[in-house]
C-alpha cells in the first residue's frame, strides 16, 4: 500500500471547507469510480481496522455492522461539509444488504487473511433457520498496525469521521443504530423499491443534503466535533422511524 | 419534510439530547467524558447483572481528569470491573479515577465531593436510568429493555423473543406497553391496546436483534398485512410476528368490558399466520418465511369491568396456562415456536 496512491482522493487534515461554504452538493460519490478500482481501497483498509478497533469495546462487530458504520463515518464527513467523491470508496444499497461496500468487503477479507483481523463466528443457529454472521477483533499484529496507520496523512484526516461513527454506538446499541440508518433516505427508498442502488450520487443525495443543512442551522456552523451531531441524525432517523411506524399501525388498524 | 420542519425537529432533539446538553455545557471535554464514562458502564454491566441493582448504582467521572479530585471516605479500588463480577450486589457506587482503576462501594448513598465538574449515571432497576449534568437528571432510557446500557443483543429471533418475554412478565419497564393499562392494577387493558404491543416489540427487536432490519409490515397487493417483518440484512430470508392480546379490555371507568378474549383468539391468531405464510409463498416462492405468534397475555379469572383489585389466585390464573394450539400447525415446517408473554397484575 502506498500512500501517494488515494491522495488525490482524500483530503489533507485542513483543508476542510471553510464552514461558511458549507453547501451539502457535489458531483457525487459515482466521481471516485473514475480512478479507482471499487472492490480495493487504501481507506477501505484503514476504516475497517480502525472500527473494528473501535467497536469491540464495546462488541465484536460483524461485517454488516461494519458496513453500516462505515457509511455512517462517510455521512459525518459530508457533513463536515466534504464530497461524497472524496471519500474514497463507494456505497451501494443491495437489498436486504445496505449499506453496502465492496472495498469494505474486501479489505475486511484481505485484513482477515493478513492475521490483523480475528473471526469468530458464534455458535450455529438452533434452527437452521437464520444466518449467524462472524464478529470480527483486532490482533495485537493488527493494533499495531493500526497505531502506524493512523499516524500516516492520508489517513489521519479519516480519524474524526470514524471516531464520531463508532463513538456514537456507546450512546445506544448496534442493532438501533444499524436499523435508525435504514432511514436514511437513500437507504430508506432502497428498502421501500427492494432494488440496488448507488448510494451517495448527486442525483440522490438532495433529501441527505436538506437534512444536514437544518443539522447544521441547529447546532450552528462553530460546532466543531461531530460526534453530537452523528448522534442528533440517528436520533432524527429513529424518530422518522417512529413516525413511519404510527403510521403504518394506523393503517394496520388494530384488530388484523 | 419542509426545511423549517426539519430544523424543527432537530432543534426538539437537540434541545432533549442529553449529549447536546453535555456540550453545551462543557465542550468538547464534556463528550470525551461522557463517551469514556458510559462505555465504564456498559463494560460494568457486564459483570454486574443489572436486574440485581434494585437499590442502585452510581458511576461518577470527572469532566477534566487532569484538574478535578474527588474527596470520599472508605471504599475499595480495583483495577478493572471484572473484579466485580460474581458478587449479589444490589446496591453500587463506582467513582472513575483520574490515573485510571476505580474506587468501589456495596452502598448507593456514598458521599463523594469533587472540586470539579462531573458526570453522574444512575441506575435503580425498573425505576431510573438518568445522566446527572450539572444536578439535573437526564432520562437515558427510551428503549423497551430495562437498563439502555445493557440491551442484551441476540443473533436468533427466538432467543430475543424469549427474553422479551422473560422482561415483560412484570412489564414496569416499556412505556409502550405502560400505555395498554385500563388501570394502575394490571387488571385489564385499555381499547385497542394492540398497537401499543406491536410498538414495544418492534422497538426491542430494533434495539436487540443483530443483522437484521425490523419494520411493520403493511399489506401489499394479494399480501395481508402481518404485525411485524424481520428481514436479513445477509441472505434473502424473513420472519414475521402476528401479535395478539388475551384479557379483557374497555374504556376507563366504564361498567362493562368492550372486548374479552380467551385462548380461542390465541389459536385464531396461529391459524391466520399460517394463512400468511401461505400467501407469502405464493406471492414470493424464493424467500423463505418464518411465521411467529406473540401472545400478549392478561388473562385474569373471574374478573370484572368494576374491580379494582385481584388477589394472587385469580390474578396468576392463568401464569402458566398456554392455550391449546392445533399441532398440524405447529408442526409445519415455516411455524416458529409461539410465545405468550402473560404480564402479571399487581395483586393483593
Amino acid at each position: 500500500m502506498t500512500e501517494n496512491s488515494v491522495d488525490e482522493f482524500l483530503l489533507g487534515e485542513n483543508e476542510t471547507p471553510n464552514e461558511d461554504e458549507r453547501v451539502f452538493n457535489d458531483e457525487g460519490i459515482e466521481r471516485v469510480t473514475g480512478g479507482l478500482v471499487t472492490d480495493w481501497s487504501p481507506a477501505a483498509t484503514f476504516d475497517v481496522l480502525f472500527q473494528i478497533a473501535g467497536l469491540s469495546r464495546q462488541a465484536d462487530p460483524s461485517n454488516i455492522e461494519l458496513h453500516t458504520f462505515a457509511y455512517l463515518a462517510c455521512l459525518m464527513s459530508i457533513f463536515r461539509g466534504r464530497p461524497a467523491s472524496d471519500w474514497g470508496y463507494t456505497f451501494s444499497a443491495v437489498p436486504p444488504t445496505l449499506p453496502f461496500s465492496p472495498a469494505i468487503e474486501s479489505a475486511l477479507a484481505d485484513l482477515i487473511k493478513g492475521g490483523f483481523i480475528e473471526a469468530t463466528v458464534p455458535p450455529g443457529p438452533k434452527n437452521n433457520t437464520e444466518v449467524v454472521l462472524a464478529r470480527h477483533g483486532i490482533t495485537d499484529r493488527g493494533r499495531q498496525e493500526l497505531e502506524i496507520w493512523r499516524g500516516l496523512t492520508m489517513f489521519s484526516s479519516r480519524v474524526a469521521y470514524l471516531d464520531a461513527a463508532t463513538k456514537t454506538a456507546v450512546f445506544s446499541s448496534f442493532p438501533a443504530v444499524v436499523n435508525s440508518l435504514s432511514y436514511e433516505p437513500q437507504l430508506n427508498a432502497a428498502l421501500l423499491t427492494d432494488g440496488p442502488r448507488m448510494l451517495l450520487t448527486s442525483v440522490t443525495s438532495a433529501p441527505l443534503y436538506e437534512q444536514f443543512a437544518a443539522l447544521l442551522e441547529v447546532l450552528g456552523s462553530e460546532h466543531e466535533e461531530l460526534i453530537v451531531p452523528a448522534s442528533l441524525y440517528l436520533n432524527f432517523l429513529t424518530q422518522q422511524a417512529q413516525e413511519q411506524l404510527d403510521q403504518s399501525l394506523e393503517v394496520q388498524g388494530d384488530e388484523t | 419534510m419542509s426545511v423549517s420542519s426539519l430544523v424543527a425537529a432537530f432543534r426538539k432533539l437537540s434541545l432533549e439530547s442529553y449529549e447536546a446538553a453535555v456540550y453545551e455545557i462543557y465542550g468538547e471535554a464534556g463528550i470525551d467524558a461522557l463517551v469514556g464514562l458510559l462505555a465504564d458502564v456498559r463494560n460494568l454491566l457486564t459483570h454486574v447483572p443489572h436486574e440485581m441493582l434494585t437499590q442502585g448504582l452510581v458511576v461518577i467521572a470527572p469532566v477534566d481528569p487532569f484538574v478535578t479530585t474527588m474527596a470520599y471516605d472508605e471504599g475499595a479500588t480495583i483495577v478493572q470491573p471484572a473484579e466485580l463480577a460474581g458478587r449479589a450486589v444490589n446496591a453500587l457506587t463506582v467513582v472513575v479515577l483520574n490515573g485510571g482503576g476505580y474506587r468501589v462501594w456495596l452502598s448507593n448513598t456514598v458521599d463523594v465531593v469533587s472540586n470539579g465538574p462531573i458526570l453522574t449515571y444512575r441506575y435503580v432497576h425498573n425505576v431510573v436510568e438518568e445522566l446527572v449534568i450539572e444536578g439535573t437528571p437526564w432520562r437515558i432510557n427510551d428503549t423497551p429493555w430495562a437498563c439502555k446500557m445493557a440491551i442484551p443483543t441476540f443473533t436468533e429471533l427466538d432467543d430475543a423473543l424469549i427474553k422479551y418475554v422473560a422482561e415483560n412478565r412484570i412489564p414496569m419497564q416499556c412505556e409502550h406497553l405502560a400505555r395498554t393499562w385500563r388501570d394502575g392494577k394490571r387488571l385489564a387493558f385499555v381499547e385497542k391496546p394492540e398497537r401499543y404491543m406491536r410498538r414495544s416489540l418492534i422497538w426491542a427487536l430494533k434495539f436487540a436483534l443483530k443483522d437484521v432490519t425490523i419494520r411493520p409490515e403493511v399489506g401489499q397487493g394479494e399480501t395481508k398485512p402481518v404485525d411485524v417483518e424481520i428481514t436479513w440484512l445477509s441472505i434473502k430470508r424473513s420472519a414475521i410476528i402476528e401479535v395478539k392480546w388475551l384479557g379483557n379490555s374497555g374504556p376507563v371507568g366504564s361498567s362493562s368490558f368492550s372486548t374479552s378474549y380467551t385462548q380461542v383468539r390465541a389459536v385464531a391468531g396461529l391459524k391466520q399466520l399460517a394463512g400468511y405464510l401461505d400467501i407469502r409463498d405464493a406471492v414470493d416462492s424464493t424467500t423463505p418465511v418464518m411465521g411467529y405468534l406473540m401472545v400478549f397475555d392478561a388473562r385474569r379469572r373471574s374478573l370484572t369491568a368494576t374491580q379494582t383489585i385481584v388477589d394472587a389466585e385469580d390474578g396468576l390464573f392463568y401464569a402458566m396456562s398456554d392455550p391449546d394450539y392445533p399441532a398440524d400447525l405447529l408442526e409445519r415446517a415455516d411455524m416458529g415456536r409461539p410465545y405468550r408473554c402473560f404480564m402479571e397484575p399487581i395483586c393483593n
